[in-house]
């Protein structure tokens, strides 16, 4: 291509300097380049994002594609079986396989359940880490150690130390006289315990909020005192709106981390999502299908679903930012 | 082209222009995979057929003990084929199974990899495995020393044979009997059934202390329902469905939630709790339970967690199957359909289990050792202890009686998870046991029809 361009190029100078006579009409000027500037930064551009291009293309849109088309097929690990099956691995999940149901309700309640739980409590607590208290570096630290330790395989071994029948809160329920339970064990309970876990997780949002909060103009809360707003009607007035927009980015992000959440189950539970299918996360139940039974014909159905759901969730909650989001005078 | 070509077609022209192409390109790049790997199955290779350069990597699985002397084993074999570059890949049961199944997605399982007879259907019928029968029979595989009933029950529905046992195991009834007596209890008749043995447990839970139960709960267990069902005369698979009947698995269900209701086993959330840890943390292991199951080498690492709380032995007698021949599994070598040094793998399995030296090492770890001659001479070593000789004793017997490896079908994984959880819907009060066992094989053969 540059060959081509620089030889017409050339062509075209040529003619433009040679009349009939021989004698040059113009001014002589150098050769042009092939490309233009503008070309040039394109190209420089694009050679920049390669790397990245590569790595979307190849790792992600890929592969994702791959997985639209083996989810209307029976792939269950070698391609020397697969077949075409059309939608047949959908009709299954949603009219045949009662444990897909069961994987959507537990991870419907999840979501619905922990996480403006987890969004609150990481609010409230980024709020008292705003009032300028000593030490606040370390308390940030501190309270963000969970989210590092969340999905880690010793969490398996702290939850059954805390949650099981001989656990720490059956301990201290005992010294009151109440007669605990495994609460990891129980179907009514277990549950609960992966969303505490996940409210426990609170350290990423709770920075953000941090950063949103400190964001916050002080004239405000000084204007809104002297006409004599009171704490509470601050924090409802000026805070929350003020705010508004992180709460949106940080409700965002928690909503796909839940119908996304995995490891946290996958380790409490020990991979089956028991007992009697409590915590059977919609996750856990695609890695049940591809890696325990080598299903990833139906995997990939169930992961494009997910999907759908994801996106249709994420959707609404944007949708419904325009009714509570403040972007200042843009509203 | 095909009928399912024309259909694909039709429906990449009903998509939008924009979206065609990248779904053209995935759905081109994905059907050419499918048809440049749909080859037809060949003849079993023999020893002058197979590739012979380059390094084997060698996967298994099992606690950190048992894959230490797997290394050992695998150590002493490369110290005497220098020549050849071993990659070892011990890991634990339940990431093993993760870890070939996404191998075999990729064609890239190692050349010498770990199969039990759990599982090794689905690897033998998607056709990760290579077929061993042109090395055994020109004796590059030696399997003469095994017994011709275990080898025959490794032949796939194809004829063939993918898989060699290295280590044999049988499901069995495990005994705390010394703390028993320390209770004022005798061990149960290890002939009975096991409702003979809930029974028993019920007359003896009185005399136990609080927190300690006389039998662990194994109404989850599928492989000790099996059990029961061989006593009922019925079996655990058919063909492309379960093999016994509603009523079997209802009073199965029934005859556990008896057990608790009679306090003699845990109550259900302390047995979901402790349904998934490791064997060395179970309460058998733990001294909570005094009578369980489990299959014979795991009572090792049982002993190993009793001793270090010295709360009692663990001694190992025949499965409640009412006299029938119990289940007998295996955990066996195969060799990847994609292994390019199929010589070397081949020479590493057939000294695996033919050496006897490496019967010393592995302690039965891994389980008996397949061929007689070896657990003979373990039979006859004065320094091997006289547990792994009695569990030796009970497989030869078990062997006279008829016994074969059971392989399990390809999709009968899937029911080990789902009678847990249809046991535990009884267990909580959710469901009837009749409706849980309707339930169950209604998924079960879901499962095995390969839904």
């Amino acid at each position: 291509m540059i060959d081509t361009h620089g030889h017409a190029a050339a062509e075209s100078a040529r003619s433009e300097t040679s009349g009939a006579s021989g004698r040059p009409r113009r001014r002589d000027r150098p050769p042009r380049s092939a490309w233009t500037e503008s070309q040039r930064t394109t190209a420089a551009g694009y050679a920049f994002l390669t790397p990245w291009l590569i790595g979307f293309f190849g790792v992600t849109l890929l592969p994702m594609l791959a997985s639209l088309v083996l989810s209307f097929t029976n792939f269950s690990g070698s391609f020397r079986t697969v077949q075409w099956i059309g939608f047949e691995n959908y009709r299954l999940m949603f009219t045949v396989d009662p444990a897909y149901w069961q994987s959507v309700r537990v991870t419907f309640t999840y979501v619905l359940v922990s996480v403006p739980i987890m969004l609150i409590f990481a609010l409230t607590v980024a709020t008292l880490l705003n009032k300028g208290i000593a030490m606040l570096g370390l308390y940030r630290t501190i309270f963000y150690v969970p989210s590092l330790l969340g999905t880690s395989v010793a969490i398996a071994v702290l939850w059954r130390f805390i949650w099981g029948e001989t656990g720490l809160l059956n301990n201290v329920l005992d010294l009151f006289g109440i007669v605990g339970r495994s609460w990891i064990g129980h179907p009514d309970t277990a549950l609960l315990t992966i969303m505490v876990l996940n409210v426990w997780t609170f350290g990423s949002p709770m920075i953000i909020f941090l950063a949103g909060l400190r964001q916050v103009p002080a004239e405000l809360y000084e204007a809104a005192a002297l006409d004599g707003a009171g704490r509470r009607k601050r924090f409802w007035h000026i805070t929350l709106p003020s705010i508004s927009p992180v709460i949106l980015f940080n409700g965002i992000l928690a909503v796909i981390g839940g119908f996304q959440a995995f490891t946290q189950v996958y380790v409490v539970s020990g991979g089956t999502g028991g007992p009697a299918g409590s915590t059977l996360f919609y996750t856990l139940l695609l890695y049940q299908r591809a890696f325990g039974e080598l299903r990833f014909g139906y995997a990939s159905a169930m992961a494009w679903v997910l999907l759908l759901i994801i996106g249709a969730a994420t959707a609404a909650v944007f949708a419904s930012g325009r009714y509570w989001v403040y972007y200042g005078d843009e509203r | 082209m095909s009928h399912v070509g024309n259909d694909a077609i039709g429906r990449l022209h009903r998509l939008s222009r924009s979206a065609r192409l990248p779904v053209a390109i995935a759905g081109v790049a994905a059907l050419s995979l499918m048809a440049a790997c749909s080859g037809g199955d060949a003849d079993p290779p023999a020893a002058e057929d197979v590739p012979s350069e380059g390094p084997i990597a060698i996967t298994w699985y099992g606690s950190d003990a048992r894959n230490a002397a797997v290394q050992q084993v695998v150590d002493n074999w490369s110290a005497e084929n220098p020549d050849v570059q071993i990659e070892t890949q011990p890991t634990t049961f339940d990431s093993y199974w993760d870890r070939v199944s996404v191998q075999a997605a990729a064609d890239n399982i190692a050349c010498v990899a770990a199969m039990q007879s759990r599982y090794q259907a689905r690897y033998e019928d998607r056709g990760n495995l290579l077929p061993l029968d042109g090395l055994i029979e020109d004796g590059t595989i030696d399997v003469s020393g095994i017994p011709e009933a275990v080898l025959e029950s490794h032949r796939a529905a194809d004829g063939h044979i993918y898989v060699i046992p290295y280590g044999i195991w049988f499901e069995g009834a495990t005994l705390n009997a010394p703390r028993l007596a320390e209770f004022g209890q005798t061990a149960p008749d290890p002939s009975g059934s096991w409702a003979d043995y809930v029974d028993w447990a019920i007359e003896a839970q009185p005399s136990m202390p609080e927190g300690t139960w006389a039998i662990a709960d194994r109404g989850d267990q599928i492989t000790q329902f099996q059990a029961y069902a061989l006593g009922e005369g019925e079996t655990l698979f058919g063909d492309g469905e379960v093999g016994f009947s509603e009523e079997t698995l209802t009073t199965w269900f029934d005859l556990w939630t008896r057990a608790v209701e009679g306090g003699a086993a845990p109550p259900p959330d302390v047995n979901a709790e402790y349904a998934g840890v490791p064997t060395t943390q179970s309460l058998m292991a733990v001294g909570s339970v005094l009578v369980s199951s489990t299959g014979d080498n795991n009572i090792s690492d049982v002993q190993i967690a009793l001793d270090q709380n010295g709360l009692g032995t663990v001694s190992i007698v025949a499965s409640p199957t009412d006299g029938v021949p119990q289940v007998v599994g295996a955990n066996g070598w195969a060799i990847s359909a994609n292994c390019q040094n199929v010589a070397a793998s081949a020479d590493f399995i057939s000294s695996f289990i033919n050496t006897p030296e490496n019967a010393l090492i592995l302690e039965t770890q891994t389980g008996l050792p397949p061929v007689t001659s070896v657990l003979e001479s373990l039979q006859d070593d004065p320094d091997v202890s006289q547990a792994i000789k009695d569990r030796i004793a009970l497989y030869f017997d078990l062997l006279d009686q008829g016994a074969t490896v059971d392989i399990w079908p390809d999709g009968a994984q899937a029911l080990v998870t789902q009678i847990a959880t249809s046991y535990q819907e009884v267990a909580f009060g959710q469901t009837s046991s009749q409706a849980a066992a309707a339930d169950f094989i209604a998924q079960a053969n879901a499962a095995l029809s390969g839904f």
